[in-house]
């Protein structure tokens, strides 16, 4: 018997040494070994990836991958889009960029940044969610007095007061989904819920056949579309986008994991020339401008940088840096990829 | 033979678990009193949206008394045990000594089982009418895991006060520590989906290493 509580003892002492030990390692040691790379944004001017950077006098220079340097004045000339406002306010930005007339108003509309993260889409939710009148009577948004929850039949709405079904309009907002042909339950859903916003473009919806489906409420009633993807397409992950430029409606991967835009006018989906974005393990941060795109995608395995076009999304330049591999394997019950508590090695 | 230990450990713990009790079923109706507080003064819908966005559980104030009720049931139960040599009459009982030793911990048990209860039941009955279903489980979802490291506690504790030697009972801190930093990873709901059974895995591991701190006492270990 006393044999048995030993093992006891030692399967405690080793769970907690396999856990803290390399944790113990990486705190110590980490910060030697661990490389930061420089924040890198395609310039639409040398259609180079170019950063900042301080030197031994801690000075910032701007360098670029081709081997260039500059002073930080130049920096803002190569990257006008990004430093638009400190080229503004020395008056030297040009009317015209890349050949094309760059006010400053189209430039700070048809900028914005994209981020997603793993933790975003495998962390822990509560399956409830609200839908927002998107032509309020009054010019803010508000938020609604009701959540909806996805089950196998439909959409089901809940009286945040009295906690009881709306079944009417759980009803109607089922069947105008249906009319458009979506089969339940649905899968992926994504929006963005905040009354601080300048429009509302509702919901992404991806459906149990993987059909994607726009979802608004309009003057209390159900605003919804199909919105068709290329042949063969099968919608995955969802993400809204109400941008100041209003161009697009959002993002969507399929299951290949191939990356498309929603374009807002015409509801079609546009590919983006990226080899592949996996929502569930990669980090994602598009930093997007009336020119070029520069999309940055981080896995354990590597850190991806693309140039891209921002009229057609095609392909200027990449650049891959892998990160360093960690040789120290413990246990963990955290992870950055979901919020989480469970046994993993890693 | 059961009833007079039982009796006996009801001698030794009555005032804590009084406190105890009172302090649990306290704090949580208290959480409770704000809850229903802010409904009245802000309305259900502006509250439900608040716990939606910000993953508002309601139930912050009760995290770390489990782990109180856990330590301090282990100490007012086994620290006598030890500081007056109760142990040694214990163990001289016409009874199986693993035996004792179960009975006591059940005891243990069986109140601190008594005051998670009372302090759920609280939370849940006020809950369970105006909250939906998915809204009342984020909250109890981060309930669960802090009564669990309350029984960690107390198995722990309760080995280390048993405990005849220095080295071990140093041993056995440093894995209460570290076993309930564990419990207290993460204050997300659902955090713990995935982790109910090596929880309870934990806590089964805890309870047994007070029968190894008695039997070491038993066999003359001592510094």
């Amino acid at each position: 018997m006393n044999r048995i509580y030993q093992i006891t003892f030692v399967i405690f002492i080793a769970i907690l040494a396999l856990w803290q030990l390399p944790w113990g390692y990486r705190f110590v040691f980490k910060k030697h070994t661990q490389t930061t790379l420089p924040f890198m944004l395609f310039s639409p001017i040398t259609h180079e990836f170019s950063y900042n950077e301080k030197d031994d006098q801690n000075n910032l220079i701007g360098k670029d991958l081709a081997g260039r340097t500059y002073t930080s004045n130049e920096l803002d000339s190569v990257l006008p889009l990004f430093y638009y406002r400190q080229l503004a306010d020395r008056h030297a930005l040009p009317d015209t960029i890349a050949g094309e007339a760059m006010p400053i108003n189209k430039i700070k509309k048809e900028r914005f940044i994209f981020r997603s993260s793993p933790d975003d889409i495998n962390g822990p939710i509560t399956p409830l969610y609200m839908l927002l009148e998107s032509e309020p009577k009054r010019l803010d948004f508000s938020f609604p007095t009701d959540f909806f929850r996805c089950t196998n039949q439909g959409l089901e709405f809940v009286d945040m007061k009295t906690n009881k079904i709306k079944k009417a309009k759980s009803e109607h907002f089922t069947k105008a989904l249906k009319a458009m042909g979506c089969e339940f339950p649905i899968i992926k859903l994504h929006s963005n819920p905040s009354v601080r916003k300048a429009y509302d473009n509702g919901y992404l919806l991806v459906d149990s056949q993987h059909q994607l489906f726009q979802l608004k409420m309009t003057h209390g009633e159900a605003d919804c579309q199909a919105l068709i993807l290329p042949n063969g397409v099968e919608a995955n992950q969802v993400f809204i986008t109400e941008y100041a430029s209003r161009k697009s409606l959002g993002f969507v991967t399929d299951m290949n994991n191939k990356m498309y835009l929603i374009d807002a006018e015409t509801s079609a989906a546009h590919a983006i020339d990226i080899p592949g974005f996996d929502p569930t393990v990669q980090d994602i941060m598009i930093i997007g401008n009336p020119l070029i795109w520069t999309v940055r995608i981080q896995d354990s395995m590597s850190t991806a940088y693309y140039g891209l076009d921002a009229h057609d999304y095609h392909l200027y330049k990449k650049k891959v840096y892998p990160n360093k591999q960690n040789s120290f394997i413990g246990l963990h019950f955290t992870s950055w990829k979901d919020g989480y508590v469970r046994t993993r090695w890693n | 033979m059961i009833r007079p230990l039982f009796y006996k450990e009801w001698m030794k713990t009555r005032w804590f678990l009084l406190l105890a009790f009172i302090v649990l079923v306290g704090v949580s109706s208290y959480a409770m009193m704000v809850f229903q507080h802010a409904v009245s003064r802000k309305g259900m819908e502006h509250l439900l949206i608040m716990m939606l966005m910000r993953k508002a559980t309601l139930v912050h104030l009760v995290k770390y008394l489990p782990i109180g009720v856990g330590l301090g049931i282990a100490i007012v139960q086994f620290v006598p045990e030890m500081h007056k040599k109760c142990l040694k009459l214990t163990l001289h009982l016409p009874f199986v000594i693993s035996k004792s030793i179960g009975v006591m911990l059940a005891w243990g048990i069986l109140m601190l089982t008594l005051c998670f209860a009372s302090s759920f039941l609280i939370v849940f009955g006020t809950l369970y009418g105006p909250l939906p279903s998915e809204l009342l489980a984020q909250s109890l979802s981060t309930l669960y895991p802090w009564y669990a490291a309350g029984f960690f506690a107390y198995f722990m504790v309760s080995a280390t006060v048993l405990e005849p030697t220095w080295g071990w009972r140093i041993g056995y801190a440093l894995i209460t520590v570290l076993g309930l930093r564990i419990y207290l990873l993460s204050d997300q709901p659902f955090a713990y989906t995935h982790f109910t059974w090596e929880m309870i895995a934990l806590i089964i591991l805890a309870s047994t290493l007070s029968w190894q701190s008695v039997h070491r006492f038993k066999v003359g270990h001592q510094d």
